[in-house]
């Protein structure tokens, strides 16, 4: 039976834990949190801090782009390419964040093998709200993942409600206040299924302090996605022609 | 001595966070559902952790809240027949051996939970006995059947290499 047994771990292997599963300082008192919808249209955006973007809490966590990438960011004005990070890979395309002066935030997919450079980064406006969350829900053929940033000071953690999963999934806030959940199976098939402006209308971000409370939250107007061609403020950049390519490893992956 | 708290929750955390959410794949056979009830099953392990850090078995205290959890949202579907073979949930490495995963999953429930805590999580018999509530030679009868049953029907197909 031996030889069975091994094929059988050797089976299931591909499958990882996401970080996502850690329960977050938030849990330690009460039940894991329940479900909110907390999508309005229209919800009104309250109080503007125009103080610039404090940074939440943070810890090591992601993978700091390389220099490659931070010097085709750096041609992007008032974005921090010395604090870009990857976030993932999709369909083979490395991608990578940087923290915006506005407290969005800007994506850079890295060319892969069979595609030419990109033309465009792809930023999400923060408006230099700390209570107001920048989401993007991001998605490819093999994977996706959604990407946000909380400016709130002492946002520790971020419940993130996703297409398609009955319960929110919380999230640490890392490096500049980002976050990123990788989308599980039942999103990724709720997308396609229920369209993306539904999808987009059932996916919501709301971040807490050490004690639980909430002190930051998505809106309609800050949540976006590269699958809807409106979406987003595009910069135009001029990579050159022999960018290096991502590792084409042709799966999904954030770097803890 | 009790271990500190958080400390000890965190290696622990560290320590077992994959091989559950593969035993549960094969127990639960939706990668959603599995995630839910892990995450649930780590969080009542840390708000409990001093009393979870003294139990002989944390993983199997956690594998079996996560079970219990996974049942009780009546979300898994009954599909015990091996002509039902279920779609093999979405993998973050690419699949070695998709064949052999999807006969896996087409086992009667009983069997998919013996072979997810004897084989992917490596619990012994007595182990997995008490996680799942059931004697150990039902423990062993089921892992005998299952086995026998896997290795019948997968004994032609060889896994797929693995995508570089």
């Amino acid at each position: 039976m031996n030889e069975i047994e091994e094929r059988i771990r050797a089976a299931v292997r591909p499958y990882k834990a996401s970080d996502a599963l850690a329960p977050t300082p938030n849990e330690r008192g009460g039940p894991a949190p329940r479900r909110r919808r907390l999508r309005l249209a229209g919800l009104v955006v309250a109080v503007m801090l125009v103080s610039g973007p404090a940074v939440a809490s943070t810890t090591s966590f992601f993978t700091t782009a390389p220099d490659w990438v931070r010097g085709i960011l750096s041609t992007v004005p008032e974005v921090d390419e010395a604090n870009a990070i990857k976030v993932g890979v999709i369909d083979d395309h490395g991608t990578y964040a940087a923290p915006a002066d506005d407290g969005g935030f800007c994506l850079y997919y890295a060319p892969d093998i069979r595609s030419g450079p990109p033309s465009v980064v792809r930023c999400v406006e923060g408006g230099h709200a700390a209570n107001v969350i920048p989401l993007t829900l991001e998605m490819g053929g093999d994977g996706g993942f959604v990407v946000g940033r909380v400016l709130a000071d002492g946002a520790t953690s971020v419940d993130v409600t996703l297409p398609g999963r009955v319960r929110p999934i919380t999230t640490p806030v890392r490096d500049q206040g980002f976050f990123v959940v990788k989308l599980p199976d039942a999103s990724m098939q709720a997308v396609p299924h229920d369209g993306l402006q539904a999808s987009l209308a059932s996916l919501s971000a709301t971040a807490k302090d050490a004690l639980g409370e909430e002190i930051a939250m998505s809106n309609w107007d800050s949540t976006v996605s590269a699958l809807d061609d409106g979406s987003g403020r595009l910069v135009e950049i001029h990579a050159p022609t022999d960018s290096p390519t991502d590792s084409p490893t042709n799966t999904l992956a954030y770097s803890p | 001595m009790r271990r500190r708290r958080d400390g000890g929750f965190e290696q622990f955390y560290r320590s077992t966070k994959d091989d559950p959410v593969r035993a549960l794949i094969v127990a639960v056979r939706d990668r959603a559902l599995a995630e839910d009830a892990l995450s649930e099953a780590y969080a009542r392990a840390l708000r409990r952790w001093d009393d979870v850090a003294e139990h002989p078995y944390p993983s199997g205290w956690v594998m079996r809240t996560a079970l219990n959890y996974a049942r009780s949202e009546g979300r898994i579907r009954a599909r015990t027949s091996s002509d039902d073979v279920p779609e093999v949930p979405v993998s973050d490495d690419p699949p070695t051996d998709p064949e052999l995963l999807r006969r896996i999953l087409a086992l009667p429930e009983r069997q998919r939970d013996v072979v997810a805590l004897r084989v992917v999580l490596d619990f012994d018999t007595s182990q997995t006995a008490q996680v799942l509530g059931i004697a150990e030679g039902t423990v062993t009868t089921h892992l005998f059947r299952a086995l026998s049953r896997l290795e019948q029907e997968v004994a032609s197909v060889a896994p797929k290499e693995a995508w570089t």
